[in-house]
């Protein structure tokens, strides 16, 4: 294996990464206009590195937006008939599949993504602390999962559920220790199993590092569907066994495909 | 997930040839994750907002030049927002120290649009795979290829984010991308 990039490649490369300044991106673009080879090397890596960009999170931007785009493409063509309403890009949550492994990779990528909103030295310290990239637990099969998040906010915690090992998994999403607004607040998790019935606690979470919370026996029957929630309590937890703070994070339980 | 959505590649296709209900669908289908990416580049909603019109423009006015072969239809969008955004920021952005981020991450609406089943499938592997090569590396390389890609960082800016000295960066940054190109083909 060669030890370094040759420097045409590395200038493909490092075009497609965005870390040539100014004049060297116009030279590489330059070039990308007359060699076709050189073409075909940033088309390589643009696909290389592609599934670090689909992992950040996506935003929906306003609808004025799209009606400039209209204008504009209107301006160019001949006059179109009465312009139709844009229409705002409909939010509905994509349903992970594939397992917990998927889920993973994503929940890694997007964690990695955010890192550059915290001074680095704090975000390397976290990272550290969380620990090698998420993975299933030895000898652990997820069976159920759930992402909890903020209403209208990207996922802040990811959990799996094994019915089989009596346990659940619970990670951090995202740098929840950093944000002020949290400070001095215990995180508890809720399981809402059924609108009837209060909720139940499952235990305070680490809002930097992993948290294995044993399975109640309610998790026996099918857990799909029941929500799991995260409230925000004074330390050491909701004194009187409901939530007493705000519920800030929540999701529903779903099945893994196999 | 909509079981009749047109696949991106059709309706791309569609769009190459002057079709503007197809050009629509497609911005209802990618816009939001295409604004998520300039915007973690630019850090400015104003500048992303212009930014993410000439995006689109660019993808109408060169419809016709997508071929399977530079990847899915999303990747190959997905580098023309990047690139704009890039440009922007090393071009066009008046320079003036870092410049704070207008909302902190997560706090932003949250959209995702209905993947193509086909892309999807495709994406995580891809993922998989990039994901496997990336965890090789030592952490400071592959934070530095991370945050290069997602935050699009220059190497001065790495360096001085890391504290590492610019030279460490820049070796960093061409042997990280060399073994991942090594473990990729593997």
């Amino acid at each position: 294996m060669k030890d370094e990039l040759d420097d045409i490649e590395a200038l493909a490369a490092e075009y497609v990464l965005g870390t040539l300044e100014a004049d060297e991106r116009r030279r590489a673009e330059d070039l990308m206009a007359r060699d076709r080879h050189f073409s075909a090397l940033v088309d390589d890596w643009n696909r290389r590195l592609a599934p670090l960009a689909e992992a950040i999170p996506p935003v929906a931007p306003p609808p004025e937006v799209w009606q400039r785009i209209e204008s504009a493409l209107r301006a160019r063509a001949a006059p179109q008939p009465e312009s139709l309403a844009p229409r705002p890009a409909a939010p509905q949550a994509a349903r992970p599949s594939g397992g917990l492994a998927g889920l993973w990779q994503q929940a890694a990528f997007w964690r990695w993504c955010s890192l550059g909103t915290a001074a680095a030295a704090a975000a390397l310290a976290l990272y550290v602390a969380i620990g090698p990239l998420p993975g299933p637990l030895p000898g652990a099969e997820p069976r159920y999962a759930a992402m909890l998040s903020e209403s209208g906010a990207a996922p802040a915690w990811l959990i799996g559920l094994d019915p089989a090992a009596g346990q659940l998994e619970v990670r951090p999403l995202t740098e929840i220790a950093a944000d002020v607004s949290v400070e001095d607040r215990a995180f508890e998790l809720w399981l809402i199993a059924d609108a009837e019935e209060p909720p139940r606690s499952l235990g305070l979470l680490d809002p930097a590092a992993q948290t294995l919370v044993p399975l109640e026996p309610v998790f026996a029957a099918d857990p799909a569907g029941a929500v799991l929630a995260v409230s925000l309590e004074p330390p050491g937890g909701s004194p009187t066994g409901l939530p007493t703070g705000p519920v800030v994070y929540q999701g529903a339980i779903f099945a893994l495909d196999p | 997930m909509k079981a009749d959505a047109p696949p991106l590649a059709d309706l791309l296709d569609a769009a190459a040839g002057g079709d503007e209900a197809a050009f629509k669908e497609i911005y209802g289908l990618s816009s939001a994750k295409l604004f998520g990416i300039v915007l973690r580049i630019v850090r400015r909603r104003a500048a992303a907002e212009e930014i993410l019109q000439e995006v689109y423009l660019k993808i109408w006015d060169n419809a016709a030049t997508y071929r399977p072969d530079k990847g899915s239809p999303m990747t190959w969008m997905i580098a023309i927002a990047r690139n704009r955004a890039l440009d922007w920021q090393r071009r066009d952005r008046v320079r003036g120290g870092d410049l704070p981020i207008d909302e902190a991450p997560g706090r932003e609406t949250w959209s995702d649009p209905e993947p193509d089943p086909l892309d999807w499938a495709m994406a995580r592997q891809d993922a998989q795979a990039l994901h496997d090569c990336l965890e090789r590396l030592e952490e400071e390389p592959r934070t530095c290829l991370v945050l290069a890609y997602c935050e699009g960082y220059t190497h001065e800016e790495l360096s001085e984010r890391l504290a590492r000295p610019l030279g460490t960066v820049k070796s960093w940054i061409r042997r990280g991308q060399a073994r991942l190109k090594d473990c990729l083909m593997g």
